[in-house]
């Protein structure tokens, strides 16, 4: 393989032609252009082209065309103000790359030199044209222009257009370019931002005035990448043009038959992976045909359906809606793409029906059932036949089959519906186009735009223009700090000119102070967010119109955000019209997000955002939301959001306001708007949850696009107007009829019921009193809810029977229970250390307690929920005045048991015990057993505990879990905040260790729930304290989220850090060997597998809230229990519906660091043989504190039995006789020491001495691995800190080769050091010695082999001189022969 | 090479008492361990046969170390010698080496290569 691809390396180099001419400069290249003959090759000099204005004439051969290149790809660029036109034939340019300007004519390249010379027969292949955008935004202009006849368009780059007009256009605007057969193929269309604006158009083919003429087109094998300019990513508008294999990648909008007949769209790919507004093919006009084709994840509605037939306009003129007539809509497969849309469009003047068409065998999934098929009109002109759905469509009444169906990846890793054994899935091309095989290769497809906190942390200090130097100084993506209390003051106003975050430091509140008219300035290419800071207007100019952040007062041709949290803006009044935030026209915001923030004495505005007047459907942002917020005292108004017009082509704006306070709003005299919050053409308006205080009403003028608004939940006081003007539907849910006490948290939930109102009005003005009177009613949080669920009871209840496995195990826990009920509860005096009685006792409690909840619940027996109850009144009796556990042993001493580890594992199954009982109780039993034993237990472990609970380690997370599950069940925010937060203040100083050795405080100051999924977990779901602990600590992860996904699904916390809770599951099932036991890494006690509780309740959960990997299912199969739960009952029902796949393994790495980079570990299993060869290497960081000095180690398997071993832990956790449990001096004095692993040891000493501060701060490097190939596995690490002065670097291959019984593993492993030193490599092998070529000289009596660093511990049997070059030793270990050389 | 055994100085039987070989240089500088683990055979003790109970690699060598390269050698009893080729420097794929060995020049790409011959 490898001499192979050398070879094909020196093959690569012949490419130039006959007659090559270098030019330098413009005059070179214009003579070149005159002397071309067919054949010359003219060759762009590396550099940078400054405003070169370039004009390829001439005409070729097809055998020679005239060629214009560069001299090597991705060294010549032109900028500025270049552009090129191409008139002639068989004319062929590549790799020209436009960046760093824009053109100043219309076209950036054009195939014609003038409205009568154009090129035919030519093409462009490998050029590039990268963010070239006109700094005007609505200054128009295309990319690529194609006229003429016969040209080919393919492997070229687009990329980040951000002013108007069509990246590429097919012109057919005269006789010349008409039946033009161009071919657009395997082009890469690169990301193009939301224009806000018609003109966004990533394809055009034709005008509408040419609509009726042949184009012949074909688009074929492109990618479109987040296409996202406007409603129309493709816009067809002229006849037979062929739209085939493509692919939409997360694109925005529809491919749009806008205008012309005749269409073929085939075997295309919508990719929408429920991105909003993601559509797919929209149909208007005659005779098109629409098959193959697949979507996934479409979630547009109205006109971005994933599948959109329009009515047309009787007699249309030309540029509107032609009626569908003989559309044939074949054999297409949507999955999980929410709207189907027919008719659309219909209204007075769009009147005419689709007629004599048909819809024919095609497929549609949804997994969670909603309706799909919207019918606007009159749907008899379209025959249905052979469809199917897994859902009913009542809408149609013929022609559709509901079909149980399940998703399966296609070959291709598409997700497609399964019908029986049956994949329904629409023929596709064999070669989908992808990133990598679209555009030109050579040129970079990585993402430009630059994240929020991808740079580096800067801290500030208080002071003028501290904060001005770091925002001067700063680079993108990096986070300013602001880390003291007190005045930051700006006397010069920033720039603020790429992503920024500029916020508080954890319980710091810095206060900033400006004196010029803004605070900020977002430019061109700016983006924002702020948090924790108060904004004080107090020191700005005394004269009107100041503001704190302001948009650029010129175009913006690049998108912007801004994100304001948990910010104060006070005293913005020392003149009038002081506003907010201000923005300005030609900018254009994708996302304005002000959460958890409070605004009081404004004299202008906090946003208006409405600087685009000229009514041509342009507007200021996308998605405006406001969550959380606080306003008062504003003479301006909150909000005013305008876009006018009656253009259709975009998707916004959007508003969501939810849980906002208003008061005394939008009365002082400047206000033009006479209102608090003002909407003109907004199209989705969301406003819920909030209270109106004495403020001017809520306006909104509702014109164009069917927009969906929806009032809902608000209490109006005083401020006793909605006001709706223009011609649009809208609702009106729910308002108040008591005044909220909590303005800001759902409990505000007592309301007021007015009958919704849903109008269809003409053109009237309507105002809605307020009643007040109606009917009212409380909205609780239902119980069980948090791990099992209503859903999940109704589900088991259901479905037991059917599901032998669950059944069988429901039995089981029932007579365990049965036999626990009868023989009585015990709730002793908590003195025993872990193994002794009163732990033992608790501990078996706490599982009873979980177990009796969920049998009441599916058994509906209350024996059950009365042994909860008593037993919880007798925790409830002592808990109290119970005094910290009497054993001494911890650093954080428990109440029922020695640690507070274990009281937290108390916790967390008590509180699923309660939460299953929690309706079963009276609300005064609920109230005892709260505030007697919950709440003060939850304290205790977390405000009472601080150095246990405020930490990044696996006792935290359980102590978190533990604090968050309880509040969930009892809604107790505090309690939910604290878990995943933290504790604000812990007083803990930096130094402090636990028992094991491990520090306290995180570096960062870092805590909560969500600090320790960051911190310990790896991008690939890695725990850096290795498999052991990570089973241990999987299950409180796994459980609190799981609860916090059912309670609060708003978190999205399965999605957190890309989904690493449930990745981690996967990595923690790779870390087992061939019996499913765990790699012993670190501190870990042999044995342990995934036949765990621990397991069987991560792989359920996995199944269930993960993407239903089939292969779970068989390990749950392995480990014969599930949890009674409803990832329990998901569980059995597929293993009972036959879906159970083998799990399959695979060799990997699995990176370490909260970031991966921080070495890592690697497993390699043998390809075929997978499950024979283990081997695990390690080159990760050290782990915290059960960490092991082992730097390059590895262990070997074969068949589930070690060969070379890692001795694991020295322990005998549970056995009271050995230390109560507990670690054993051993484990530091052995176990974690390096000689007992099979890596390097220098002169007797452990890595880092031992010294766990020293090793904390290190890790190895991964050097190069390669899994790839089934014949040889590799991996190679180095550590350079280990030893002072000493380099190590391990390379291990696993060799297949049939000469061999099993693979062969290979070792090399080189150590430099300048200076003489004693080496040890030890090798823990197992088994017993057959034959060795060196001659050992036993020792007639054993002393020790050292005196430390684990060498204490080792007997010194036999010693040996090397006598041969080459040295033996030859094992037996459970049937197999082993042979080291 | 030393043979030790777990358990010196463990009065309360705390440890296991496993088996270890340990590969010792004294006073080196730079140096290279190479070494080869191949499993081979099966016994059973039922019917008391041993199947191909010897092992299958009849040498292995170190035929160059140095900072930039390092390429062992192993020689199966039968059939082609397999020469892995190390670069220790730079694990870029794209990277090509040349290193001469006995008047020999081998390239190749990438950081590791496996030559049989």
């Amino acid at each position: 393989m490898k001499k192979l691809s050398l070879f094909f390396f020196l093959t690569a180099s012949f490419s130039f032609a006959q007659e090559s001419i270098k030019v330098n400069d413009i005059q070179e290249f214009n003579s070149a252009v005159v002397n071309a003959k067919p054949g010359t090759t003219i060759v762009l000099a590396n550099g940078v082209w400054k405003n070169a204005e370039l004009l390829l004439e001439g005409n070729g051969t097809p055998k020679a065309p005239i060629i214009l290149t560069v001299e090597e790809k991705g060294k010549v660029s032109l900028e500025g103000q270049s552009y090129l036109r191409l008139s002639g034939s068989y004319l062929h340019v590549e790799g020209l790359v436009f960046k760093n300007g824009f053109t100043p004519t219309n076209e950036v390249i054009s195939f014609r030199k003038n409205k009568n010379e154009f090129a035919n027969n030519s093409r462009l292949t490998e050029c590039v044209i990268d963010n070239y955008s006109n700094p005007e935004r609505h200054e128009q202009d295309s990319w690529v222009a194609i006229y003429g006849k016969n040209n080919r368009i393919d492997h070229n780059h687009f990329e980040g257009k951000g002013n108007r007009g069509v990246t590429l256009i097919v012109r057919l605007n005269s006789k010349a370019s008409i039946e033009n057969n161009h071919i657009i193929e395997a082009n890469y269309f690169g990301p193009r931002q939301n224009l806000g604006s018609n003109g966004g158009e990533t394809l055009r083919i034709g005008t509408s005035h040419f609509s009726m003429e042949k184009s012949k087109t074909i688009v074929q094998g492109n990618y479109f990448d987040r296409c996202d300019g406007e409603h129309e990513i493709i816009s067809n508008k002229s006849d037979q043009n062929i739209y085939r294999n493509n692919v939409f990648y997360e694109c925005i909008g529809t491919l749009t038959m806008r205008h012309g007949d005749e269409t073929l769209v085939e075997q295309n790919v919508f990719l929408g992976n429920r991105k909003r507004n993601t559509g797919g093919i929209r149909v208007i006009n005659g005779q098109q045909t629409v098959k193959n084709n697949y979507g996934y994840g479409l979630i547009g509605y109205r006109f971005r359906g994933a599948l959109v037939v329009m009515n047309g306009v009787p007699n249309s003129p030309l540029n509107r809606y032609f009626q569908v007539e003989d559309a044939v809509i074949e054999d297409n497969v949507f999955v999980n793409s929410d709207h189907i849309q027919l008719c659309a469009g219909s209204d007075a003047e769009r009147s005419a029906v689709p007629i004599n068409s048909s819809f024919k065998r095609n497929t549609f999934y949804l997994e969670k059932p909603s309706k799909l098929v919207t019918i606007y009109d009159d749907i008899t002109g379209i025959s249905f036949d052979d469809n199917r759905a897994n859902i009913a469509i009542p809408e149609i009444e013929s022609g559709f089959e509901k079909q149980d169906m399940t998703l399966v990846k296609n070959s291709q890793g598409l997700l497609m519906p399964k019908v029986g054994k049956k994949i329904i899935q629409p023929n596709l091309s064999k070669q989908l186009p992808t990133k990598s095989n679209t555009g030109a290769a050579w040129y970079s497809k990585a993402d430009k735009r630059i994240a929020f906190e991808s740079g580096k942390d800067v801290s500030v200090k208080k002071g003028m223009n501290t904060l001005f130097d770091a925002i001067a100084t700063s680079q993108p993506g990096d986070i300013i700090e602001l880390v003291e209390d007190g005045e930051y003051v700006l006397t010069k106003l920033p720039q603020i000119q790429h992503p920024l975050t500029i916020r508080a430091k954890k319980s710091v509140n810095p206060i900033l102070l400006w004196e010029k008219k803004a605070a900020f300035d977002i430019v061109n290419g700016g983006e924002l967010a702020l948090e924790g800071i108060t904004f004080d207007g107090e020191e700005a100019p005394d004269g009107s119109g100041n503001a704190v952040i302001r948009t650029s007062k010129y175009s913006m041709n690049k998108n912007y955000s801004l994100y304001i949290n948990r910010c104060h803006f006070k005293n913005l009044d020392v003149n009038h019209s002081f506003d907010v935030v201000k923005v300005f026209k030609n900018t254009f915001a994708d996302v304005i997000q002000i959460t958890n923030s409070t605004f009081s004495n404004i004299t202008g505005h906090v946003m208006a955002l409405d600087k685009e007047t000229d009514d041509v459907g342009i507007y200021n942002v996308e998605y405006l939301t406001l969550h959380n917020n606080l306003f008062e005292d504003i003479q301006g108004a909150v909000v005013s959001l305008h876009r006018g017009g009656k253009d259709e082509s975009t998707f916004g704006p959007f508003l969501d306001l939810n849980h906002c306070t208003f008061k005394n709003i939008g009365f002082g005299s400047r206000n033009k708007y006479k209102a608090a919050i003002q909407l003109y053409g907004v199209q989705d308006i969301q406003i819920k949850n909030s209270v109106f205080e004495n403020t001017q009403p809520i306006t909104m003028h509702l014109v164009v696009g069917e927009p969906i608004v929806n009032l809902d939940h608000l209490w109006l006081e005083n401020s006793n107007q909605i006001k709706v003007t223009g011609d649009q539907t809208y609702h009106i849910g729910t308002l108040l009829i008591q005044k909220p006490t909590h303005y800001n948290r759902q409990e505000m939930m007592v309301f007021l019921w007015v009958n919704s109102i849903t109008t269809n009005m003409k053109q009237s003005t309507f105002t809605i009193l307020l009643a007040t009177f109606c009917v009212s009613f409380l909205q609780a949080q239902q119980h069980p809810s948090l791990i099992l669920t209503q859903k999940g009871v109704e589900e088991i209840r259901s479905n037991r029977k059917s599901s032998p496995f669950f059944e069988q195990h429901l039995m089981a826990v029932k007579a365990e229970l049965d036999a626990e009920i009868a023989s009585g509860i015990d709730v002793p005096l908590p003195k025993d250390m872990a193994g002794g009685y009163t732990h033992e006792r608790h501990k078996r409690n706490f599982f009873m307690l979980q177990k009796a909840g969920v049998l009441y619940q599916i058994l509906e027996d209350e024996k059950y929920a009365n042994y909860v109850k008593e037993m919880f009144f007798a925790y409830a009796d002592m808990y109290p005045s119970l005094p910290i556990h009497p054993q001494p042993r911890s650093y954080a001493r428990g109440k029922l048991f020695w640690q507070c580890l274990n009281d937290s594992n108390w916790l967390v199954y008590a509180s699923q015990a309660y939460d299953c009982i929690y309706d079963f109780l009276s609300k005064k039993e609920r109230k005892h057993l709260e505030t007697q034993l919950f709440r003060p237990f939850a304290d205790y472990l977390s405000v009472g505990n601080p150095q246990f609970f405020n930490r990044i380690h696996n006792h935290s997370t359980w102590g978190n879990a533990a604090v968050g599950m309880i509040g969930l069940v009892m809604n107790d925010q505090e309690l939910i905040d604290r878990a995943l937060y933290g504790l604000k203040e812990d007083g803990i100083s930096f130094q402090a260790k636990d028992n094991d050795g491990g520090f306290i405080k995180d570096k960062g100051g870092a805590a909560g729930f969500l600090a320790n999924i960051e911190a310990p977990f790896s991008p690939d779901g890695y725990y850096t304290e290795a498999p052991y602990y990570q089973r241990y600590a999987m299950y409180p992860y796994l459980l609190f989220a799981v609860g916090l996904n059912n309670v609060r699904p708003d978190l999205g916390i399965f999605d957190y850090k890309d989904g690493v809770l449930l990745k981690a599951v996967d990595a923690l099932l790779n870390l087992t060997d061939s019996d499913g036991e765990f790699y012993p890494l670190n501190d870990a006690q042999k044995g342990m597998s995934y036949f765990s509780r621990e397991l069987v309740s991560a792989v359920d959960i996995a199944y269930h809230y993960g993407d239903q990997n089939p292969g779970l299912l068989s390990i749950a199969k392995k480990q014969g229990k599930i949890t009674l739960d409803d990832a329990g009952i998901a569980v059995a029902k597929a293993i009972s519906e036959g879906k159970s796949q083998p799990f399959q393994k695979s060799s990997r790495l699995l990176s370490d660091g909260p970031k991966g980079k921080q070495g890592g570990i690697a497993i390699l299993r043998e390809g075929s043989r997978e499950e024979e060869i283990n081997v695990v290497a390690k080159y990760s960081a050290q782990g915290n504190s059960h960490g092991h000095y082992d730097k390059l180690s590895y262990s070997m398997y074969l068949k589930g039995n070690e060969v070379l071993q890692d001795y694991g832990l020295a322990r005998f956790v549970n056995i009271d006789q050995k230390n109560g449990g507990g670690y054993l001096k051993e484990n530091k004095t052995w176990a974690k020491q390096t000689v007992a692993h099979n890596t390097l040891v220098v002169n007797e000493k452990s890595h880092f001495n031992a010294n766990y501060s020293v090793g904390s701060k290190f890790h190895s490097d991964l050097y190069f691995s390669d899994l790839s190939n089934s014949e040889i596995q590799v991996i190679s690490a180095k550590e350079n800190n280990a030893y002072a002065g000493t380099q190590m670097h391990r390379t291990l291959f696993l060799l297949n080769d049939p000469r061999f019984d099993y693979p062969i593993l290979i070792d090399v492993f080189k150590v430099t050091a300048k200076q003489q030193q004693n080496y040890d490599l030890p090798y823990h092998y197992l088994g017993q010695v057959m034959s060795s070529t060196i001659t050992p000289q036993k020792k007639a009596t054993l002393s020790a082999l050292g005196s430390g660093h684990g060498y204490q511990h080792l007997w010194l049997r036999a010693q040996g001189q090397n006598e041969k070059a080459v040295n033996q030793l030859s094992w037996l270990n459970a049937g197999t022969f082993y042979f080291n050389l | 090479m030393l043979f030790t055994q777990l358990g010196a100085n463990d009065p309360e039987f705390n440890l296991r008492n496993d088996p270890s070989f340990i590969l010792r240089r004294k006073a080196t500088e730079s140096t290279l361990f190479f070494s080869v683990v191949e499993a081979h055979g099966s016994y059973s003790p039922v019917s008391e046969i041993a199947k191909n109970a010897s092992s299958s690699i009849r040498e292995i060598k170190t035929l160059l170390d140095n900072e930039n390269y390092t390429v062992v050698q192993i020689s199966p009893t039968k059939g082609q010698v397999l020469m892995v080729c190390l670069s220790n420097q730079n694990a870029d794929p794209k990277e090509s080496h040349q290193i001469n060995l006995k008047g020999k020049s081998y390239q190749w790409v990438g950081p590791y290569i496996i030559f049989k011959s």
